[in-house]
């Protein structure tokens, strides 16, 4: 039959999904945390203190808590911004400062996972790893610990691939018809920021 | 998209039917794919309970059956007491997940939800058919795991740690385990995916004149259905990721101080009770993800039937949401002996208790409808009955098995056997068969046999409550569950006449089944040709053509004047008045 009656795409619909999709990624994380907390609070070994795990800094020298964790929490939160401007810039048809910024998003992505990346290799020299702990402390700190970033990694890697996709669909495109399309991956990308600012907070910080 | 695919289609090299059916994105064809994966992973299911119930009548007799079907499993036809288990909780998982969930919601969702909000087609044609392909995917990958060499899962379809957690814990605890998990991880995103359509179709795309409350109750029961599955899957997410790397990375969040054939392993610091919890919190909405579509349609069933407007449309609503509500905290009342604090236990005790209010007023309503209405004993108003009788009985055990004090005894015996399943097994599939019977002429254009219907409720009905009603006295008297073998105690001897007798009446409902199926597929090319409005409803899916077409209605959508249940009004001159008719003419 003919088909030209079907609705045509509707933006508004797909944004509704990104939220539903927010929505429900949100309980994924907080069943992560409700585990976190669940671990820490009934732990009967001693639960490692964050001001002493992270202390290394590259480049610069061993001794700065929480320092290099707090670098990589500025820069994945500028990324926020850039997105944000890209997005306002291409709701202003400027095709170029769009790109420019998304970029720049794309480019805090991958040094955001770089530094991860760092910071994995030198706890899992010095000891902590899926299982492994020094000795002494509870086993499940490095567990939660490199699951929930893990899985807040493996987040930031998909948000880096649409914002890869996308900033290449505006490079070819001729006329402008992405905004809805950036508007959602910026969406998610604003989200994956936020649930870092929550995983810093609570198992950095605290 | 949609018109590149259609191009294709109609393509004289590819007018072929069934690549029509196959690369479809319209939201009819990919209802009619779920229902037929959900039927055949319902037989499969249903046939795998008869074998057990083989089992246990008869423990110590070979069957050929057994030796026919899992050669490797049944050695001379006695079967492996872990297959067993393996049998226990695939029944479980496909019952549950692939036919209640899966095939329930989804055949309605994608049929009605479109149909009756008056829209061409779902919010993402595309994602709803991703929804299907990855539905199909997680069906055959859970089928799968009877190929492996160690058997399927076996920790029982809540996949409890420690015998999840370890691989080496028994047979099923290998390969099957994690066949197992994977298979649900792809059913969570498949679920995802059909739940964010859903709710954004139901949101964004309703015709004009369809507020919100001028939906029929079935549109709200999915709705809410797909807003449990969106908040509680992901939890399970979580658990199953977790899981997994409990199972192959050496972490230890749900084990700890265990010991494996004497040797101690290494874990350290975690609690299978916390598996348990983020278990549950999918586990309970999941309990309402299975009813709730069932309690929608026989909304729509009853009212159409009894040629009366639905008693309480409103609270019926208002009922659904607190339903919903509340279901997502009484989920500890599946865990009051697992060692939870018992001032939890009494938190839960008082919330599940709650909950069984709105669940009566849907039933008082129910019947309210149903007093003094112009009542037709169509098959789908018996299926629907029926499913108020369900309703009721298990309904009732569960304010027992809800209390603290009584679950303490009733924990895991046959009690709890029969409660859930007449609640939310037996309602929600006579949910799912009124829901067929009924919608039958919409998805294949033809009337089912409504005499063979007639036969196949009355067997299914009666053989439910003499397979399960029996289960509650075994039940009090201590008979636990997933057990291989009774006659090892004498204390249930006296039961073993009991078990034979259930045995043989699930065969025989078992082979009911088999007049359902025959009824459905000849239908199908020889039945009755349906008119446009069989039932003479209100509701909008009635008013498109009787062939499919791409797209629902063939010119403007229609606009909805009123709610959907104005039967026998005398206002008007029929006693049907369908939304889509203007009072004025």
């Amino acid at each position: 039959m003919n088909d030209i009656h079907l609705n045509k795409i509707n933006h508004q619909n797909w944004k509704l999904m990104m939220w539903l999709f927010l929505i429900s990624d949100i309980f994924t994380f907080c069943g992560f945390i409700n585990v976190f907390f669940a671990l820490r609070l009934n732990s009967k070994t001693i639960w490692p203190n964050g001001d002493i795990v992270f202390t290394y800094v590259p480049l610069i020298g061993y001794n700065i808590p929480l320092a290099f964790v707090t670098i990589m929490t500025f820069i994945l939160i500028m990324s926020s911004i850039s997105m944000y401007a890209s997005t306002y810039e291409y709701k202003k048809s400027k095709k170029i400062n769009s790109l420019i910024w998304l970029f720049f998003t794309i480019l805090i992505g991958i040094m955001f996972i770089f530094c991860q990346s760092l910071e994995w290799i030198h706890l899992s020299n010095k000891g902590y790893w899926f299982g492994k702990i020094p000795i002494g402390h509870n086993v499940n700190y490095s567990n939660i610990f490199f699951a929930i970033t893990g899985f807040h990694g493996i987040h930031v890697l998909i948000g880096i691939m649409i914002n890869i996709f996308i900033f290449i669909k505006i490079y070819l495109e001729k006329r402008m018809h992405s905004y809805n399309f950036l508007n959602n991956a910026g969406l998610y990308w604003h989200f994956v920021d936020l649930i870092w600012v929550f995983i810093f907070t609570f198992i950095y910080l605290i | 998209m949609d018109r590149q695919t259609d191009n294709i289609l109609s393509n004289n090299k590819f007018n072929m039917k069934i690549l029509k059916y196959i690369f479809s994105r319209d939201h009819k064809i990919i209802a009619k794919q779920f229902l037929i994966t959900a039927m055949f992973m319902g037989f499969i299911g249903l046939f795998i309970s008869v074998l057990f119930r083989l089992q246990l009548a008869y423990p110590n007799r070979p069957f050929y059956i057994f030796k026919l079907f899992f050669n490797k499993f049944a050695n001379d036809g006695y079967l492996d007491p872990s297959f067993y288990l393996s049998l226990v909780t695939i029944h479980g998982t496909i019952m549950i997940f692939f036919v209640l969930t899966g095939g329930l919601s989804g055949t309605f969702s994608n049929l009605l939800i479109p149909l009756q909000i008056g829209a061409r087609d779902m919010a993402s044609p595309f994602l709803n058919m991703l929804s299907y392909w990855l539905f199909l995917l997680s069906s055959l990958t859970m089928l799968y795991s009877f190929f492996v060499i160690t058997g399927p899962a076996s920790a029982g379809w809540t996949i409890y740690p420690p015998l999840s957690a370890l691989p080496k814990a028994i047979n099923g605890s290998g390969t099957g385990q994690t066949v197992w998990l994977i298979s649900m991880s792809i059913f969570i995103i498949s679920s995802l995916i059909g739940n964010i359509n859903y709710i954004t179709t139901i949101m964004n795309m309703r015709t004009q004149g369809l507020t919100m409350y001028r939906l029929p109750i079935i549109i709200w029961a999915l709705l809410l259905t797909a807003i449990l599955g969106l908040l509680s899957f992901p939890v399970l997410m979580a658990a199953v990721i977790l899981l997994i790397l409990d199972r192959g990375f050496g972490t230890s969040f749900y084990l700890s101080d265990i010991f494996l054939a004497g040797e101690y392993l290494h874990y350290d610091g975690g609690s299978p009770i916390l598996f348990q919890h983020l278990f549950w919190f999918l586990g309970h909405p999941e309990v309402y993800i299975v009813i709730l579509p069932a309690l929608g349609i026989s909304s729509e069933i009853l009212s159409i039937n009894c040629r009366k407007p639905l008693f309480g449309y409103h609270t019926m609503i208002y009922s659904l949401i607190a339903i919903a509500g509340l279901s997502f905290f009484v989920w500890a009342h599946h865990m009051f002996i697992s060692g939870i604090n018992p001032l939890i236990g009494s938190v839960f005790t008082i919330t599940t208790l709650i909950i069984a209010v709105p669940s009566a007023i849907k039933v008082f309503n129910y019947i309210a409808t149903i007093w003094r209405g112009n009542i037709k004993f169509t098959t789908p108003m018996l299926f629907t009955i029926g499913l108020i009788s369900f309703f009721i009985t298990g309904g009732l055990t569960g304010i027992y098995l809800g209390n603290a004090i009584l679950d303490i005894n009733l924990n895991d015996t046959y009690f709890v056997v029969a409660h859930f399943h007449i609640v939310m097994g037996s309602a929600a599939i006579f949910g799912m068969f009124a829901g067929i019977y009924h919608w039958y002429p919409k998805l294949f254009q033809k009337m089912m046999n409504e005499k063979l219907g007639h036969i196949h409720f009355w067997i299914t009905y009666i053989s439910i409550y003499l397979i399960f009603f029996p289960m509650h006295f075994m039940g009090i008297n201590g008979m636990p569950r997933r057990y291989y073998d009774f006659n090892a105690f004498g204390m249930f001897n006296i039961f073993i006449n009991m078990n034979k007798f259930i045995t043989i009446i699930s065969i025989i409902s078992g082979f009911a089944q088999l007049i359902f199926l025959y009824n459905f597929t000849y239908s199908m090319f020889k039945g009755k040709d349906s008119s446009k409005n069989p039932w003479k409803a209100n509701t909008l899916e009635w008013t498109t053509p009787i062939e499919h077409i791409h797209g629902n209605w063939e010119n403007d959508l229609p606009v909805v004047y009123r709610w959907p249940y104005e039967y026998s009004n005398p206002k008007y001159q029929d006693d049907y008045m369908p939304q889509n008719i203007s009072d004025k003419h």
